[in-house]
């Protein structure tokens, strides 16, 4: 299974990757929005996209608005993992087509149990 | 801690909740009972049990040993029980004419609540003409202090960040600064009680449907058969049983045969075993 993580924080990114390896993804790494596109562009779609709320330049829920707008990447299954914890900002992520919302801070063991509920198990 | 001492906290457990302390646990067991000490305002560990000793059972034996449970849980925990509850085991509740369109539902260890509260949650949405009379959902825990919290119905964020479907928390949750709380409708579903598995039942048994996972781990393998032996009187002949992902009847009770579904699996009564 293929997981891209959007992520404007570097240390973010490993952490993602190494809890998401150790499920067993093959992770791609994108530090913005418009780099994300670019990767999904030429990769095809993966499984699952974890993705950041506050990123410079495109912020997290334009990119999922983005994704969710482009046929290619339909089925894709995206996790918003954010430092958002406001009711309301949940709800806006998944207006904008986010299947389901993580906030900082987590667990590896958290992130399994959220992609789990996303039909995404271990194996 | 006195190395005497663990004999007899483990007998202690073995009598108040069932819960199995084993050597390895020593220092678990420990830290915990310093953890309680200094809420209770006991000195030392020592003087904990040396009190413990002393006094005839009260309620700083029961609290002592509810400070020893593991109350791990999270909402719709390895979500297979709750998709064979929502696709086959309700409908088929609701199917027959002997059930009157009513369902009851028993939590037995339902620590602080997330199970029964996922339960509710999962009927509001897809049977909500199951409530108030046509539903009787119950449940319970050991501890007074999990059963009380359970009731409150107030999560921190690391709770609902635990297996709660992002959907169900804006639709059935309330933020109040970094907490949230369920809301009344899902609330008023559940009936909470202390109960003990050792040895009391809850006075709206029978039920259609027990879940009774991931507590049967901690006791010990007669211990196991007896509370298993008590919940086949607490379900209805053609009841189902959930236990958790690492517990069986096997070997344990052959009152009960396992049904292998889906993802998941549940246990029914053979024909004589609930009658004997
Ligand atoms: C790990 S939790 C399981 C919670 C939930 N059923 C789940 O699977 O997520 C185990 C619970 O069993 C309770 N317990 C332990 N001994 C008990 C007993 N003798 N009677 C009733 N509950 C007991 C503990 O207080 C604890 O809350």
């Amino acid at each position: 299974m293929q997981a891209i993580i959007v992520d404007d924080s570097k240390a973010m990114r490993a952490i993602l990757r190494n809890m998401m390896e150790d499920l067993g993804f093959a992770v791609w790494e994108a530090g913005g929005g418009a780099e994300a596109l670019d990767l999904l562009r030429h990769q095809g779609r993966p499984d699952v996209a974890l993705v950041d709320w506050n990123m410079p330049g495109m912020s997290g829920v334009d990119l999922i608005r983005q994704m969710r707008a482009d046929p290619l990447l339909e089925g894709l299954r995206i996790l918003m993992v954010t430092t958002e914890v406001e009711a309301a900002r949940v709800a806006v992520a998944l207006q904008a087509g986010a299947q389901e919302y993580l906030m900082k801070p987590f667990t590896a063991e958290t992130l399994q149990e959220k992609l789990s509920l996303l039909g995404l198990r271990k194996g | 801690m006195k190395k005497e001492d663990f004999p007899f906290l483990r007998q202690l457990a073995r009598e108040m909740s069932g819960i199995s302390l084993t050597e390895d646990k020593a220092f678990l067991v420990e830290s915990r009972l310093e953890a309680f000490a200094s809420r209770e305002g006991v000195a030392s560990v020592d003087d904990l049990i040396r009190r413990l000793r002393q006094e005839p059972l009260n309620g700083l034996h029961q609290r002592a040993m509810e400070a020893l449970a593991n109350h791990e849980t999270l909402f719709f925990r390895d979500i297979a029980p709750f998709e064979i509850l929502r696709r086959w085991i309700v409908p088929e509740i609701l199917s027959r004419g002997s059930s009157g369109g009513r369902v009851s539902v028993w939590s037995a260890a339902c620590s602080f609540g997330q199970e029964p509260y996922s339960v509710a949650m999962l009927l509001r949405e897809h049977f909500p003409a199951l409530h108030d009379s046509a539903l009787r959902l119950v449940a319970s825990d050991f501890s007074t202090v999990a059963v009380e919290r359970a009731a409150s119905g107030r999560y921190s964020q690391l709770e609902i960040n635990r297996g709660l479907p992002a959907p169900y928390l804006l639709k059935y949750f309330e933020q109040h600064g970094l907490e949230w709380q369920l809301r009344p409708e899902i609330r008023r579903m559940v009936e909470f009680e202390r109960l003990n598995l050792l040895n009391t039942l809850p006075a709206a048994a029978p039920f259609d449907i027990i879940l009774l996972r991931n507590m049967l781990i901690y006791l010990d393998l007669d211990l196991r058969r007896s509370v298993l032996g008590r919940i086949r009187r607490a379900l209805k002949p053609d009841g189902f049983l959930f236990l958790g992902i690492s517990e069986s009847t096997f070997g344990i009770d052959d009152g009960y045969s396992p049904v292998a579904v889906d993802n998941g699996c549940y246990y029914r009564l053979r024909p004589t075993g609930g009658l004997l």
